[in-house]
């Protein structure tokens, strides 16, 4: 059986590597953060001493990180994974990272005898914990063929985008929706409540037309409506996934002044001190710059 | 409703031999000049009563560029083609008969 690295183990990486350990892969786990690495190795994976050691021992290394520069310095260097691993290793970086740094990582990696797969994550921490992650993949068959048992472990929808660089420029597409649609639905919430409008009417009428939107139905509800600002997915985080999308489309000149707008706002957001919240409440931060009442719906209540 | 918009659109302007080449305007569900005046009604209303809009202004502003390059006929959705066309990038087509499952 091959043996698999996880380096990167904080909200989404933890739940990643413990599924994978138990459906029986044999799994090296490490943080920069020796407590969180031994806290792993408590449930029964085993404890990765070094990054140099994992790229020596394993057959497929998977990062989980927050951007490109912490990708880059696990990867690089005399102590990186590309120093140490043997040829034929896989990595695979499951992060959300700049897609030109895939691109270059790629070219880095078949230099030294090694194949990179980009493997980013979609949906929620919440869906990570019970392994019904989604993934979007960009890999060469071989290798694709490789991690999928890993992806099916770890989640239940796996989509092969196409060659390397093909999986997190996917998800850049659907994270540029799924924000501007947050920023879409909190100008339209202000906008009706400074109507006065009844709101639970408002949002019956919005969701039986075109207008009806997965953040609406299924995040607000539960999130800023109900007054719950705790996050599945913080503004800051929102805001680091649009910068991405944004420098990507500047490089290969495609104008989005919708995402440049929202950018914007999110950026107003954390200036605020709001970084924090769930990105629904977009619409919160709205309503207290203009001076306008929050949108609540009744306690317990649901779209129906 | 369908052909009530396409006719009151018709007596208002008179399409272009480039519109018209459009197969989608045979097809028009909301235009994308109907979409303009509704976005334009949503920002004075939330212009007099101070409600910020960036998005809604970003997006009216999309709208009349599409309106000036002479695509007001066609159906809202092609607004994606109308972007494409601007910054020419191969406009998005799904294979023959394919539904999202």
């Amino acid at each position: 059986m091959e043996k698999i690295g996880f380096i990167g183990l904080g909200r989404m990486g933890r739940p990643m590597a413990n599924n994978l350990f138990s459906k029986g892969f044999d799994v090296t786990a490490w943080d920069i953060r020796p407590e969180v690495t031994q806290a792993l190795a408590k449930v029964g994976l085993k404890a990765g001493v070094s990054i140099a050691q994992i790229a020596k021992d394993c057959d497929i290394v998977i990062t989980m990180l927050p951007s490109s520069i912490e990708v880059d310095s696990v990867v690089q260097g005399e102590n990186g994974v590309f120093a140490n691993a043997r040829p034929g290793t896989v990595i695979m970086d499951m992060s959300t990272i700049d897609p030109l740094a895939t691109d270059r990582f790629s070219l880095l990696a078949k230099n030294h005898g090694l194949s990179w797969v980009d493997a980013p994550v979609g949906r929620l921490a919440e869906h990570a914990d019970r392994g019904e992650s989604l993934f979007m993949a960009g890999a060469s068959d071989e290798d694709f063929s490789r991690v999928r048992p890993l992806m099916e472990a770890m989640g239940n929808s796996i989509y092969h985008c196409g060659d390397v660089g093909t999986g997190g420029r996917t998800k850049l597409v659907n994270n540029y929706i799924a924000i501007t649609l947050c920023q879409v639905n909190g100008e339209a919430l202000a906008l009706s409540q400074r109507f006065g409008l009844n709101l639970t009417n408002t949002l019956a009428v919005l969701l039986g037309t075109s207008a009806n939107n997965g953040q609406l139905r299924m995040n607000f509800p539960n999130k800023v409506l109900a007054g719950d600002s705790s996050p599945g997915f913080t503004i800051d985080l929102a805001h680091k996934d649009l910068s991405l999308v944004l420098n990507a489309a500047n490089a290969c000149k495609v104008p989005m002044p919708v995402g440049a707008a929202t950018l914007n706002s999110f950026s107003l957001a954390r200036a605020s001190d709001n970084g924090m919240l769930d990105f629904s409440c977009i619409a919160d931060v709205m309503c207290e710059m203009a001076q306008i009442q929050k949108p609540r719906v009744p306690s317990g209540w649901k779209p129906t | 409703m369908e052909a009530n918009i396409n006719i009151n659109w018709l007596c208002i302007h008179r399409p272009t031999s480039a519109g018209l080449s459009h197969a989608v305007f045979l097809n028009t569900g909301f235009t994308i000049d109907l979409a303009h005046k509704d976005l334009s009604l949503v920002l004075n209303a939330a212009n007099a009563c101070k409600v910020p809009m960036p998005v809604g202004a970003a997006t009216l502003n999309s709208f009349s560029l599409a309106r000036a390059s002479d695509n007001g006929m066609l159906d809202f959705s092609c607004i994606a083609d109308v972007m494409c066309e601007l910054a020419q990038i191969q406009k998005p087509r799904v294979p023959s008969g394919w539904k999202p499952t």
